[in-house]
Order: structure tokens, then sequence, then C-alpha cells
């Protein structure tokens, strides 16, 4: 069963410069208990569609398409289930664990803000004071539980600590466990590790996993890193410049990429077994004049005429998605 | 007998940790505590370990930005730590450094040709017009094009950027580069042109590399020696090849158990040589755990490793392990 359905949903920002056709015709689903990775390099929209599906995007961004949370659509404005649904049924990992947490409240204060206010407020020292005085017993286990799932050791220290006094792995645990404290259906992760070193990563992506597993969570996590992706999603979809153009399962998406973007990736990565670096040419993309057609064109090694004209179509092949010239009909 | 163009010998850098309004001394960082290595010329040795645990304070230390707490460096042959400062400088100039960052390393306000011309400028080498030849043969060398001198770091992606930088470091015509994590701000198609970038040049300039990165798939594609560190030490020193055959501090394999494989292959080879380790932190520099510092998470650690700091011990000529297990 799908919990979450994202169609042909484009995202353009207002600029001086002119309209930023950053993201377009994005559709994918993510089932019950799945976890999907979006990957793709820096820049190519992958933060712009989660803040969509969060629903945080500036002042600036013009959003089309649909994004029905079990059949409800959460582009539609004006309506009061939707705030209650992202923050409690939708929440969040942001990638900056110091910038995501107040560094003049302490851990527990963000607990009692996201418990009380849902992590609405964006509150001021007074409410803050109002707040502890209802800290009951009660509350107060249920951080102590959450601290616990999301295993940092010391709880009671660490619900009295600072952001500042806490290293980068525990921030995360916090920041995951201040996620989870609503019980989501859907947890939206950008990059949550890229900022932790190997060792710490992998405890994190091992502790998500084991959230998804026991809560039945669905995650929509969004990294630069193949690898990552691979550990941690059944289902990938690969991004270039703010279009689809690879979706399979993660580990035959890899084992045997489609798209000559995915495949440039693949071989771009140095590899423990060795092996020679490709990279890709070029890069930088403008999105105020976007190439036509196949956005990844003027890189490709492979582009013909029609690359240049137009937007190639999905085509599927044994249970995948890609969408290059290469693959299907003209 | 190798030829080393540089050997570090137990080399050290604390930090003070001050309090107080007289800033009173009340500890230390020990970033750097007794590091030794010998880098062959012509070949790039790789520096791997978590974040902060002092890789990018030895590169600071080598190249001078820092003074040294004790301990000493030969730079062919030179212990360059004893040398009065401007006997220090000359010699210097035959080393240099990529930064992490090229963002920040590259001045926002100069213009390509003058980021590229600046340690000319600095050691008043050549004159204007000359100097400004020379960028024009630097930035092709990097590949890049001719127009890019007039250009403001705004205006570049981040792997043009580091291309400026490597020219940048190139314009002295040093035989020894520090490359502080070069890629780590960049994305893997753009790794990859950089990286083949470097070992082309190496090639054609004779260069000796040292590499500090977290990555080890970037060690096993670029590097030939390697030294493991953890908390300020070094734990290992191992060639390419073996790190990926035969590693044996339990650091090493824990950190070669982290990396998040990309195909079956790279996945059996993590299986076969990774130590999955106890969940913690990173000790502190200033008051690090006695005897083995990596004992807290060591899931082979016997009471020894709590008392003991373990001696290096000689696995083979080219493989020395800072473990109890294996004396
Ligand atoms: N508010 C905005 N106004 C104009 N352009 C924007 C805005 N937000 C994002 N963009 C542009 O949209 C593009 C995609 O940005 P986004 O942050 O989604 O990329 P990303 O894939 O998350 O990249 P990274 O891996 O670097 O985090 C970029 O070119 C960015 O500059
Ligand atoms: N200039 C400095 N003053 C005080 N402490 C420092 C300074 N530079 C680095 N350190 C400390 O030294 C330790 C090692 O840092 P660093 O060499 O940057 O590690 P790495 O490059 O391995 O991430 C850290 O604890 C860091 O905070
Ligand atoms: S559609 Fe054409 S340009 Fe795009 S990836 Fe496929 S072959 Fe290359
Ligand atoms: S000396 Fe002991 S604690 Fe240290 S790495 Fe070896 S076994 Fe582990
Ligand atoms: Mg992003
Ligand atoms: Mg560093």
């Amino acid at each position: 069963m799908s919990i979450l359905e994202v169609k042909n949903l484009t995202v353009y920002f207002k600029t001086f410069a002119g309209l930023s056709k950053v993201v377009e015709n994005i559709s994918f689903t993510l089932g019950k208990g799945e976890s999907l990775a979006l990957v793709g390099e820096s820049g190519s929209g992958k933060t712009t569609v989660l803040k969509t599906v969060l629903g945080v995007l500036p002042s600036n961004a013009m959003v089309k398409g649909k994004l029905l949370f079990r059949g409800i659509n959460l582009l539609e404005t004006g309506n009061e289930e939707l705030s209650k649904i992202r923050g409690t049924e939708i929440t969040y990992i942001p990638q900056e664990p110091l910038a995501a947490l107040n560094p003049l409240y302490t851990i527990e204060d963000h607990f009692l803000d996201r418990l009380i206010l849902s992590g609405k407020s964006k509150t001021g020292i007074l409410s803050y004071i109002r707040l502890r005085r209802k800290i009951s017993p009660k509350l107060k286990n249920i951080m102590l539980k959450y601290l616990e799932k999301v295993k940092i050791p010391d709880p009671e220290r660490v619900l009295k600590s600072y952001p500042m006094q806490l290293s980068g792995g525990m921030l995360q645990r916090i920041l995951i466990a201040l996620a989870i404290v609503s019980n989501p259906s859907i947890l939206l992760a950008d990059e949550p590790t890229t900022a932790l070193d190997v060792v710490t990563q992998k405890e994190i992506i091992e502790l998500l996993k084991e959230l998804q597993r026991d809560l039945g969570l669905s995650i929509l996590y969004v990294t630069h890193d193949l690898g990552v992706a691979r550990t941690i999603a059944d289902k990938v979809i690969v991004m270039y410049a703010g279009h689809m153009v690879e979706e399979g399962k993660t580990s035959k998406v890899l084992a045997n990429p489609l798209h000559p973007y995915t495949k440039g990736l693949v071989d771009s990565i140095p590899k423990l077994v060795g092996g020679t670096l490709h990279g890709i040419e070029g890069g930088l993309i403008d999105y105020i004049n976007p190439p036509k057609g196949c956005r990844f064109h003027p890189r490709c090694p492979k582009a013909r005429d029609i690359c240049r004209r137009e937007r190639p179509k999905p085509v599927e092949i044994n249970g995948r998605k890609v969408y290059c010239w290469l693959y299907g009909e003209e | 007998m190798p030829d080393y163009i540089l050997e570090v010998k137990n080399l050290k850098k604390y930090f003070p940790i001050t309090a107080g309004i007289f800033n009173r001394i009340i500890g230390w960082v020990k970033a750097v505590d007794g590091v030794s290595f010998s880098v062959e010329r012509n070949t790039t040795y790789a520096i791997v370990g978590e974040s902060g645990c002092g890789k990018s304070t030895l590169a600071r230390t080598i190249i001078g930005i820092y003074e040294p707490t004790s301990g000493s460096i030969f730079f062919n042959g030179i212990d360059i730590t004893k040398l009065k400062r401007r006997e220090r400088i000359r010699i210097l100039r035959r080393m240099s450094i990529v930064f992490q960052d090229p963002t920040s390393s590259l001045n926002p306000r100069h213009k390509v040709v003058d980021i590229i011309t600046a340690p000319l400028k600095v050691h008043k080498i050549g004159s204007p017009s000359e100097r400004v030849e020379k960028a024009k043969e630097l930035v092709k060398i990097v590949e890049l094009d001719e127009s890019f001198l007039n250009k403001y770091p705004h205006e570049l992606s981040g792997g043009q950027r580091q291309r400026v930088a490597i020219a940048r470091a190139l314009a002295l015509e040093p035989e020894l580069i520090l490359l502080d994590e070069p890629t780590s701000a960049l994305d893997v198609s753009v790794q990859a042109k950089i990286l083949n970038l470097l070992k082309q040049l190496q090639r054609k300039l004779k260069l000796t590399y040292i590499l500090i990165t977290h990555n080890l798939g970037v060690v096993r594609n670029f590097a030939d020696h390697v030294s493991v560190m953890y908390a300020g030490k070094i734990v290992e020193t191992i060639t390419v090849n073996k790190i990926f055959s035969e590693p044996k501090h339990p650091y090493t394999r824990a950190l070669i158990d982290a990396i998040p494989s990309v195909t079956l292959e790279e996945e059996e080879l993590v299986k076969k040589l990774g130590l999955k380790i106890k969940p913690g932190e990173p000790p502190s520099l200033s008051n690090p755990p006695p005897g083995c510092r990596f004992h807290p998470r060591c899931p082979l650690a016997t009471e020894r490793c709590k008392k003991e700091e373990p001696k290096p011990v000689l696995i083979s000529s080219d493989h020395v392990v800072f473990c109890h297990l294996f004396s």
C-alpha cells in the first residue's frame, strides 16, 4: 500500500534573473514501511523535493502537481488537516544537526517543544518558561523512552545538555528521536550522515533501519552517496538537474545502471576493489535556461539529435524505469 | 635504500587549553601525539582517520603553519624544525598545500590570475608580466581555459575552484604537495576528474603527495602507502595493496567495515576484512584513555590494553601495527 504518492511534481523559483526551473515532473510512490533514496549530485533538486513534501518551501517557489498522503492532496491550501499531518505524520531529519537545534535551549526544551507544540512554535524564552512548568513525570518518561530508542547513553544527563555540549553523532540521534516522538508514518531525511565520519554514519544508518522495521516507518532518504543509498534503501530514484533519470531496486540500479548519467556516477566512485575512475565531463546547470530535451545531453557521451530536442519518456525495463532515448521508441 | 623525500619523527603538536582572564593553561589538546612516518619520493602517502583525529594538524605542522611542539621533520634530509626562520621559509617553498574547501581557501575578491600568482609575488619571483605568463601556463596544466584567469571564484564551479587551488599549489614548482581532503567537498563525478588530474600531474612533474582523507576508496585508487590515525596517533602503517588484503589493526578493520559499499564485490570485501566495533565516540584528545587509546571501542581489547600503550610491531618491512594482539 502506498502512503505517499508524488505525481508530476514541478517546482520553479522566481528569481531576479528569471524563472529558475528547478524540479520538473517528479513522480514516485512510497509504500508503507518502505525506504526510498533520492540520489543526485549537488544542486540536483533533492532538498527541493523534500521541502515540497514537508511544505517548507520559501515564498518565491511555485509548485505544481500532486502530493497525496493517504489520498489527501497536501498541495491543497487552506486545509487545517494539512498542517497537522506535516510535523506529526510526516517529520524530518535535517542535514546540519547544529543548525537545526536552538543553542540556547536544552535537549529537554526541544522535546517539550515537539511534544506540546508539535514543533510549530519557534518559541521565545517566555513560552519556554511556561512550558517548563508543564514537565510531568509522564512527559519525562516519554523523553527518556525515545532517547533510549535512539540508543543515547546516559539519557538523563543528555536531556539537561545544550546542543553545543554534544557530538555530531549524538545530535543526529537526538534529531531522530525528536522526529519520531510524534509517531510519524513518514520520515524524511536530508543527508543526515554527511557531516559525520564513516563509523558514526554506519551507526546512524543501522539505527534508522532498525526504527524503520520496528515502527513500520516509511523513509524518504536524500543522499549524494550511492553506497549510503544502497545500504539504507530498497528503491532508488536517480535525479539529474531536477529530472528523474532512473528508478528501480537500489542493488539492481547500481549493479547495472541503464542511464548514461547513472553509469557515469557509478564509474566515478573510487571503489575498494580498484578499477579506473572516469568522472563526467562538464557540469553546472543553468536552471533559468536549462538544456532542452534531455537535460543531461550537454554532458552525455551518447547524445543524439532527438536528445537535444525532446525530453525522454520513461521506459520500463524489467521492473525498472529509465528516462533516456537509448531505450524504447523515438 | 628507499629515497625518502620526507621523514617525520616523533612529531607532536599540542594546543593549549586556557581558562580565566589570565588565560591560564589548564590542559593540552594533543592533536598530533608522537607521529612518525617516511614518504618515498614520487609516491603518494595517505593519512586516513576520522574527523578530529589530527590529520589536518599534522599537515599544517609539516608545512610550517603550526610550530611543532617537539619532534623532527626531515625534508630532503634536512631537519627543517632546526632551521632559522629565513632558511626554513626558503626550503618550505618546495612544499605546498591544497585545502579541503575550495570556496573558503580562495579569496573571493581576487581574480584567478592573482590567486594563482600570489605565491610568486610573496616570494618576489619574476616581473608582473612574467608572472602572468606563468599563470597562463598553470591554468593550462590544470586543464582550464585561459579565459578563467579573469574570473572570480564565485563564477566557478567547485571542481574549477579546486583546479585553481591546484594551479596555485604548483606555482612555486614544489616537490611535495600536501593534499588535505582535496575532493571531500566535491561531487563524485568531479572528484574522479580531479583525482585523475592529480595523478597525471604527479607523473608529469615528478611530484610527491601526502593525501589526507577519510575516504578509503580514494586511498585505494590514489595512494601507495597509508597510515591510519586514531586520536592523534598512527595505529597502522601499511601499503595500499595490503590494507585491502591483510589489515591488522582493529581500528583499520573498523574503518573498512563502515564503508557503505556500492557493489556486491565491495560488499564481500568489506564483510571479509571488516570488524564491527562497539558504539562510542572518538576519545577526547586532551584526556585520552590510558593504554591503547582505542580500547573503549575495541571488541578485542584485553586487560593489558587498558594499562599499557602498544608499541610498534613490525609485521613485515612495510607494515607496522600498534596493537598488543600482535606483540
Ligand atoms: N529559494 C530558492 N530560490 C531560487 N533557487 C533555489 C531556491 N532553493 C533552491 N534553489 C536552487 O534549486 C537547485 C536545487 O537545489 P536543492 O537544494 O534542491 O539541491 P540538492 O540536490 O539538495 O543539492 P545539495 O546536494 O547540494 O544539497 C539549486 O540550483 C538551487 O540553487
Ligand atoms: N588551532 C587550533 N587550536 C586549538 N585546537 C586545535 C587547532 N586546530 C585543531 N585543533 C584541535 O585538534 C584536534 C585535531 O584537529 P584536526 O587536525 O583538524 O583533525 P582532522 O583534520 O583529523 O579532522 C581537534 O580536537 C581540533 O579541535
Ligand atoms: S536521452 Fe540522450 S542525452 Fe539523455 S542520457 Fe539518453 S542518450 Fe544521453
Ligand atoms: S591494543 Fe588492545 S585495545 Fe588496542 S587495538 Fe589492539 S586489541 Fe584493541
Ligand atoms: Mg540538499
Ligand atoms: Mg581536517
